[in-house]
Order: C-alpha cells, then sequence, then structure tokens
C-alpha cells in the first residue's frame, strides 16, 4: 500500500476535493468496500466475539445496529449526497442559516476531530492487546507502529489511498474471516458437532437468535430487542446513529451518483451484516471448544485464538497479515477523516477561507499527522478509560439521537434546538445514569430505558428552544428543500416553493394529470421522469420495508448456513429475494434522479464553496429552475 | 468506578473539544460581521488594568502583616480586573475606530 500510494499521489495533491472525497467521482463498489473494511477493525472480533460467547446467536442483534443503512441508503444517503456538503459540520451551514448554523458547524468539527482521534487510540490499542497476545509484544508496539506505517500511504495519497487500501484489505479480510471461521467449526468437530456440543452443554438457547428472557427481565429482554431496532431502522431517515454516520458521510460524497452512494452504502452496510453472521457461527464452535471462561477480557479474545491456535504456521503469517489489513483500513480512514474536518470545516471556514488548494492540502497532511500523534498519546493515556468513553459515546448518541433524524425530517427544527440538544446531552446523561439513581429518585436503570429516559428529558430541551426561537428564514429552507428533497414534514415549505413557481404542483394533480394521459399508474412505475423521482413514492416505501429485512435473514442466515441448519437455507433465500425484488423496485427510480441531479451539481458546488468563502450573503433563487 | 463518574469524564473530554470548535465558530463569525460587535477589544488597557490589579495584589500581600489582609484584596483587586475588563469591552465601543471619520479621497 506504501507503494501503490505514490500512484495516487498525483491524484491526491490536486485538491482539497481530490485529497478527502477522490474528486467525487467513485463508483458504488469502492465506498463499499470502504465502508466495509472501515467497520471491521482490530477490536471488531473482539466485541462480536464478546457479544456471541455471552448471548449465543441473539449476540448477533447487539451488531444490528449497522442496518441503520437499510433505510438510509434510500433516504437519508441521497438526501445528504444532493446536499454535496463535505462532511456532517457543513451540512449544518446548507441545512441551518446563520450564526446558529455556523455555530453548530464549529461544534460538529470539534466533537469530529476528537472522536477520530479517539477511535484512532482506541482501535490501536485493541491492535497492541492483539500483539501481545499473538507475539508477546509491549502493547506500545503494536500501538504505535502499524498506525504509523498507514500514515505514510494515508498522508500521500489521502482518500484515493484510503479507499484503494479498503477495497484490497477488504478482500484479504475476508479471506482471512471465511478461513478462520471454517477451521474454527472444523475444529469443534464441524457443524454438526457444534449443534450436538450446545445441546450436550445444555445451552441450545444459544442456537435460537429469538431467545427472548421475557419481555422487560432476564439479559436479552425483548423491549431492548424493540429499542434496537427502532434506533437503527427509524434512525436511517435522518442520521440517527450519528457515531456510525458522520464516517459514512464521506463515503456518501465520494460516490459518483446519487444512485452510486445510495448503493455504495447499502451493500457495506450488508456485507459488514453477513461477516457479523459467519463469525457468530464460529464463536459458537468456539463456545463449544472452550464454554466456561467467565473473565470476559479473555474470552472476547476467542477469534484471534482459534486464528493464532488452529491455523497451520503457514496460514498464521496470512492471518496476521489480514489482522493488519483490517487494522490499516481503519485508522486510515479515521486519519483522513480526522484531517478533513480539521481543514475544511475549523482551517479553512475560520482561519484562512483564502488558503491555496495546494496549501489545504499540507494542512491536510499536517493534520493528519498531529491527529495520529495525538492518537498515540491518546491511546497509551487512556488503556483504563477506553470502556468508560465508550459507554459515555454510546450515552451521547442516545440523547441526540432525535434530534439528528429531526434535522431531517422536519422544516421547523432550527439550528438552536440542535445546539441545545447537543449541549444539554451531558447534564441529562449524568442525571439520569448516576445523579437520579445514586440519590434513590430513581432506580438504576436497563440501557434500553436509559435510552428512551435520555430522549424524553432532551425533547423538554430541544424542543421549546426550537420553538422560542424564529424558524430558519423560508429562503433558505425552500432553497435547501429544493436541493436535497427531504422526506418528511416539509409541507410549508413546499407551499413556499410552489407559490415562488419553483416547484410543479400537488404531487395528487400531477398523477391525475399523468393518469390522463397515460392511464393509470402501475403498482411498481419503473419509468419516471426526474421531476416525478424527486417525490417520494410508493416505491422508496417498499425499499424502505424490505431492505431492514433483507439485512436481518442475511446475519441470522449466514450464522444458520454456516452451521448447516435447515432454517439457514430459507432465511439466506429470502434474504435475496428481498434484496432482488427491492433492487427492480428502486433501480429505475434512483437512476431517474441520478441522472437529474448531476445536471445541477456543478451549480450547486459553486454555492457551497461561495458559502466556504463568506462570499455568500443571502440564498439566490432562480425561478423556473424546477420547470413550474 | 461509578458509571456517573465514567459518564462525565468521558463525555466532558469530548465536550472540550466542541466547545473549541464552537469558540472558532463565534471567533470566525465576529470577524467577519464586525458592524453587528462594535469596535474590537481594547487589548492595550485591558492589559494595563490588569497589571495595575496584579501590583495591587503583590503590594498588598507583600507589606508586614499583608497576608491577614489578603481576604480583602483578592476580592478588591478582582474588582479592579472586573471594571477594566468591561471598560476593555463595552467602554471603548464609543471610540472611534482607526480611520473613521477621516476624510474620503
Amino acid at each position: 500500500m506504501v507503494g501503490g500510494a505514490g500512484f495516487f499521489y498525483r491524484l491526491a495533491r490536486r485538491s482539497e476535493s481530490e485529497f478527502f472525497l477522490a474528486g467525487r467521482r467513485l463508483p458504488w463498489w469502492l465506498p463499499a468496500a470502504s465502508v466495509f473494511s472501515t467497520h471491521t477493525a482490530t477490536d471488531t472480533p473482539i466485541w462480536v466475539t464478546g457479544e456471541v460467547y455471552q448471548h449465543g446467536l441473539r449476540g448477533l442483534w447487539y451488531t444490528f445496529f449497522a442496518a441503520w443503512t437499510s433505510v438510509a441508503s434510500f433516504v437519508s444517503v441521497r438526501i445528504y449526497r444532493r446536499s454535496v456538503a463535505f462532511t456532517q459540520a457543513e451540512w449544518q451551514v446548507v441545512r441551518f442559516h446563520g450564526f446558529g448554523a455556523e455555530l453548530m458547524r464549529g461544534w460538529m468539527a470539534g466533537w469530529q476531530v476528537f472522536m477520530n482521534m479517539f477511535i484512532l487510540g482506541w482501535v490501536g490499542m485493541a491492535m497492541g492487546r492483539v500483539c501481545e497476545l499473538a507475539f508477546g509484544w509491549p502493547v506500545w508496539v503494536g500501538l504505535t507502529i502499524p498506525t504509523t506505517i498507514t500514515m505514510f500511504y494515508t498522508l500521500a495519497a489521502g482518500y484515493w489511498g484510503v479507499v484503494m487500501g479498503d477495497f484490497l484489505q477488504g478482500i484479504v479480510a475476508i479471506f482471512a474471516i471465511l478461513l478462520v471461521s471454517v477451521v474454527g467449526i472444523v475444529a469443534a468437530g464441524g457443524p454438526h458437532g457444534v449443534i450436538t456440543g450446545v445441546h450436550s452443554l445444555g445451552q441450545a438457547w444459544r442456537l435460537n437468535s429469538l431467545a427472548f428472557t421475557g419481555w422487560f427481565t432476564g439479559a436479552f429482554p425483548t423491549a431492548w430487542w424493540i429499542t434496537m431496532l427502532v434506533i437503527a431502522v427509524v434512525g436511517g431517515f435522518g442520521m440517527g446513529t450519528s457515531i456510525d454516520w458522520y464516517i459514512e458521510a464521506q463515503r456518501i460524497q465520494s460516490a459518483k451518483t446519487v444512485r452510486d452512494s445510495a448503493y455504495g452504502i447499502w451493500w457495506g452496510g450488508a456485507i459488514t451484516l453477513l461477516r457479523n453472521g459467519i463469525w457468530a457461527a464460529s464463536i459458537v464452535a468456539f463456545f463449544v471448544m472452550v464454554p466456561h471462561i467467565a473473565d470476559q477480557s479473555v474470552y472476547e479474545l476467542g477469534w484471534y485464538r482459534m486464528g493464532f491456535e488452529l491455523l497451520p504456521a503457514g496460514l498464521v503469517g496470512m492471518f496476521f497479515a489480514a489482522i493488519l489489513a483490517i487494522h490499516f483500513s481503519t485508522v486510515s480512514s479515521h486519519m483522513n477523516l480526522g484531517a478533513l474536518y480539521f481543514t475544511r470545516d475549523l482551517y479553512q471556514r475560520y482561519l484562512d477561507p483564502k488558503a491555496s488548494e495546494r496549501r489545504l492540502v499540507w494542512v491536510g497532511r499536517i493534520a493528519t499527522a498531529v491527529l495520529v500523534g495525538g492518537s498515540f498519546f491518546y491511546g497509551l493515556m487512556m488503556q483504563n478509560l477506553t470502556q468508560w468513553l465508550i459507554f459515555a459515546l454510546w450515552l451521547m448518541m442516545a440523547g441526540i439521537w432525535l434530534p439528528n433524524i429531526l434535522q431531517v425530517v422536519w422544516w421547523r427544527f432550527n439550528s438552536w434546538g440542535y445546539l441545545a440538544s447537543w449541549i444539554s446531552n451531558l447534564g441529562i446523561a449524568w442525571l439520569v445514569v448516576w445523579v437520579l439513581p445514586e440519590f434513590k429518585v430513581i432506580p438504576v436503570l436497563p440501557d434500553y430505558l436509559q435510552f428512551w429516559s435520555l430522549m424524553a428529558l432532551g425533547i423538554l430541551v430541544f424542543l421549546p428552544a426550537t420553538l422560542l426561537t424564529p424558524a430558519e428564514p423560508m429562503e433558505h429552507l425552500v432553497h435547501f428543500y429544493l436541493q436535497t428533497r427531504p422526506i418528511g414534514w416539509w409541507g410549508p415549505v413546499k407551499a413556499e416553493a410552489r407559490r415562488m413557481g419553483l416547484l410543479a404542483g400537488h404531487p395528487s394533480e400531477a398523477a391525475a394529470a399523468a393518469a390522463a394521459k397515460s392511464g393509470p399508474r402501475p403498482l411498481i412505475r419503473r419509468r419516471w421522469t426526474a421531476e416525478e423521482a424527486d417525490a417520494w413514492s410508493r416505491e422508496d416505501w417498499i425499499a424502505i420495508i424490505l431492505s431492514p429485512l433483507c439485512m436481518a435473514f442475511a446475519m441470522v442466515g449466514a450464522a444458520n448456513l454456516f452451521l448447516l441448519r435447515g432454517s439457514g437455507v430459507w432465511q439466506m433465500a429470502l434474504a435475496i429475494a428481498c434484496a432482488v425484488f427491492l433492487f427492480w423496485v428502486i433501480d429505475p427510480k434512483l437512476r431517474a434522479v441520478s441522472v437529474e441531479y448531476e445536471q445541477r451539481q456543478a451549480e450547486y458546488l459553486n454555492r457551497l464553496e461561495e458559502k466556504m468563502h463568506w462570499r455568500e450573503t443571502v440564498d439566490r433563487l432562480d425561478p423556473g429552475a424546477e420547470g413550474a | 468506578m461509578e458509571r456517573g463518574y465514567v459518564t462525565l469524564i468521558g463525555m466532558s473530554i469530548a465536550y472540550i473539544a466542541s466547545f473549541l470548535g464552537l469558540w472558532l465558530a463565534w471567533y470566525g463569525w465576529k470577524k467577519r460581521h464586525a458592524e453587528d460587535v462594535g469596535a474590537p477589544v481594547n487589548t492595550g488597557f485591558a492589559a494595563l488594568v490588569l497589571a495595575l490589579a496584579v501590583a495591587w495584589y503583590v503590594w498588598a500581600h507583600g507589606r508586614p502583616g499583608g497576608a491577614s489582609g489578603t481576604g480583602v484584596h483578592i476580592p478588591f483587586a478582582a474588582l479592579i480586573a472586573l471594571v477594566g475588563a468591561l471598560w476593555a469591552r463595552w467602554g471603548v465601543r464609543h471610540r472611534r475606530n482607526p480611520g473613521e471619520g477621516e476624510a474620503g479621497p
């Protein structure tokens, strides 16, 4: 990869857009590979092993948060891609207006720079632990050396190096995951031996992915499962799971069309969940071989142990190469992403708006190096704090889950409400998790109830803040609506756009006119004009409903299929059927949206650059642009 | 450690970075919308008042028996510094900006 970086160096150095978004011209399979590779980090097998060893196949649902991609691909990804914002921080000034939007941008940029440094340190520590397990090296060696190697090609080739590396590293990682999983299952006596072993241990429930322990009681209550589904699936309508979303934002914008960005995120999410299913089967096999480990820090290294202990000597080297690939792909993404937020949203926006493209690329490189240095310091300092931070950040995400969705789906939600929700969440989370239980006002809540409590208390803060402050200027909202075509409650904005002659009449009128011309609308429409495709229709809803079902069947089906269980066959068959049908339904519409949108993209990018250089004073609307 | 401390420490670290970003956004906005804010802060005057406050505190603290009176002098020095800061922040608004009112070409 370091050698390959030289090849992409020439591309990356051209401009900020090339260095951070590969010039926005990637076909869908490259962002898809990057999504998968970035979400396959050295700590991922540790996490998945921990959940499945503890919970059996039902532990797979702890990883189902990745299914936010199932809905987001056809809703919020499409909207965000049309915003052309480089980052989620930049999205704030596209969605909101004025001083409040600017504060949100600064806030989010600061948060994301920290997040990337934190994740680099966290993932680096996981690599340190793996190297300690495999070779007995001190943790700092595993933390610093592989990350430093990655830094060289990320510095030289920017996002081009990241995404091309991710593609190659993803292939190596999939091969290693398949190999170790098969070897592990065979070592436990083959699929039949694993199933017999689980039964003989009196743990048959481990093979049931829906082995609930009651509605509200036990280790796996139904209420938790429903909460998780809501967080993942409903969150996809907006940017609910922002802890994942901000990473994918870069992949979305680097895709060459709206359709490519949707497919890139969908396939990345789907392959990630398939991978979890394959892992789960092998971890059940590990449980059969070593069933009584009580210490979490020991059993969560189970998958790595299978690789190092069961593979023949020659293949252990390949396995370690795959672990390096897994590590490289994740840390390179976070290096480049953290540098993007610093360069674009802090340096260029607030410190030097007139910086040349060459200077921005160099600032990006320096920021990458500084982030890496910070992550070493962070990783070594925070060895014991990591668990706390993961917990705290999860709570953080719970409190702003709803505002993250509302910013996409509700026209009246404004920057002050959004900022209030972010700032207040620290106090609210502390109150719900510690202060109130400590003073016996409320009992210690299970995590699903903490989520709902944080959400309810957050509403008490951000809703008044939103309604007591003015809405964003209507002209700005109309502009945002025409550019991104968001789903949800945008009635007054649509009405204003029609009044200004920028949007065609009501969809029902248009449908009646079309029916009069060409007969009644077919149940599934496969021919679209650009204008028709911009509106949300039943085809979108079919995709929205089928997509999470497809991913759930694929994840559970992969686990069962690897254990050669009959249920795995019909689950995978259903997953494939859902996928084929939903793409048959949605693809013509996405093509129509993409063709129309590409014609306007240059204009939107110009406007974004004007904003970036503080040249924009008011939104300029061009009557007739939408062909009233 | 208690989950409460965990939440507070973990999230506070993240929030420090966010507030730094927020401050930078504020700075960037004010810099480009100076007409809404008034004249820039008179940092020289603020530094002079702050130096006077520190000098007062050192003089009062260094006198024979001065230590016993420290409890009085600290708030007094702080008051001087506060008045100076307020003057520097708002008082200079009414001063003429460089170039303001000069004859045009």
